[in-house]
């Protein structure tokens, strides 16, 4: 299952993809979708197109979700891609240096 | 769309399922609206009273049959209004441009009684059937709900 969703589709119409940790989140919680649709008042579907980054929320449902996870909008979306776990030590080794 | 996507046993879940029924749809209607063009147009009511009923039954969105939702803004999520309002807007686009052909190349429809029949009833099977017929045309597959 991939969990992190760093390949958005093109544009088309609908404005700017974002990149999301909305899979990761709710693995991390063994949530299903249905769970967390019903937390923050979505359709299930919704929330698959959230992951797969066929939608953007509205301000509203950002905030919903990041409170329901307890953390920040910006954790959870981002425009541009999330840093892979893998390359986190380097990063935050980096980021200590300077 | 509903959580349930099934017709007559079919899944309809799978986009080119609903693409399929889509399409055997529009052909049926269009079997019947050149029929009734054909004897002059006396007829209509019974494309409007099959657009209803094909509404009521297979599309959905008018009532509690079908495979969408109603379009009532209670029973949808802000994903589901966003998109009901864009496939409103696109159908809106094609029966506005329907018309306009249809005035350039006949001439003034009000000149042309069977015409300008034709091209109201053509507006308006199109305007009660085709924001449903694209939201199922376009949504993807439905992905069923993963268990715990």
């Amino acid at each position: 299952m991939m969990l992190m969703r760093n390949t958005p589709k093109p544009s088309g119409d609908e404005g700017t993809r974002l990149f999301n940790r909305l899979a990761v989140l709710r693995a991390e919680r063994g949530l299903t979708r249905q769970a967390l649709a019903e937390a923050v008042g979505v359709n299930h579907q919704t929330i698959g197109f959230l992951e797969r980054g066929d939608y953007n929320p509205s301000l509203t449902l950002a905030f919903a979700l990041s409170r329901y996870f307890g953390v920040p909008i910006e954790a959870i979306f981002s425009p541009k891609p999330f840093q892979p776990l893998k390359d986190w030590p380097k990063a935050v080794a980096g980021s200590k240096a300077s | 769309m509903r959580d349930r996507m099934s017709l007559l046993g079919i899944d309809m879940a799978p986009r080119a399922n609903r693409r399929w029924l889509v399409a055997v749809t529009y052909l049926s209607l269009m079997a019947v609206f050149a029929v009734i063009c054909a004897q002059g147009g006396d007829h209509a009511i019974i494309l409007i009273l099959m657009s209803t009923i094909i509404n009521g039954v297979v599309l959905g969105g008018y009532g509690q049959g079908g495979l969408i939702k109603p379009f009532v803004t209670r029973s949808n999520d802000e994903r589901e209004i966003h998109r009901r309002d864009r496939m409103h807007f696109y159908a809106y686009r094609f029966v506005v441009a329907l018309l306009l052909l249809g005035y350039v190349l006949g001439g003034d429809p009000f000149n042309y009684p069977r015409l300008s029949r034709a091209l109201f009833l053509g507006g308006v099977v199109i305007g009660l059937t085709l924001p449903q017929a694209l939201l199922l045309w376009m949504e993807p597959d439905v992905e069923a709900e993963e268990s715990e």
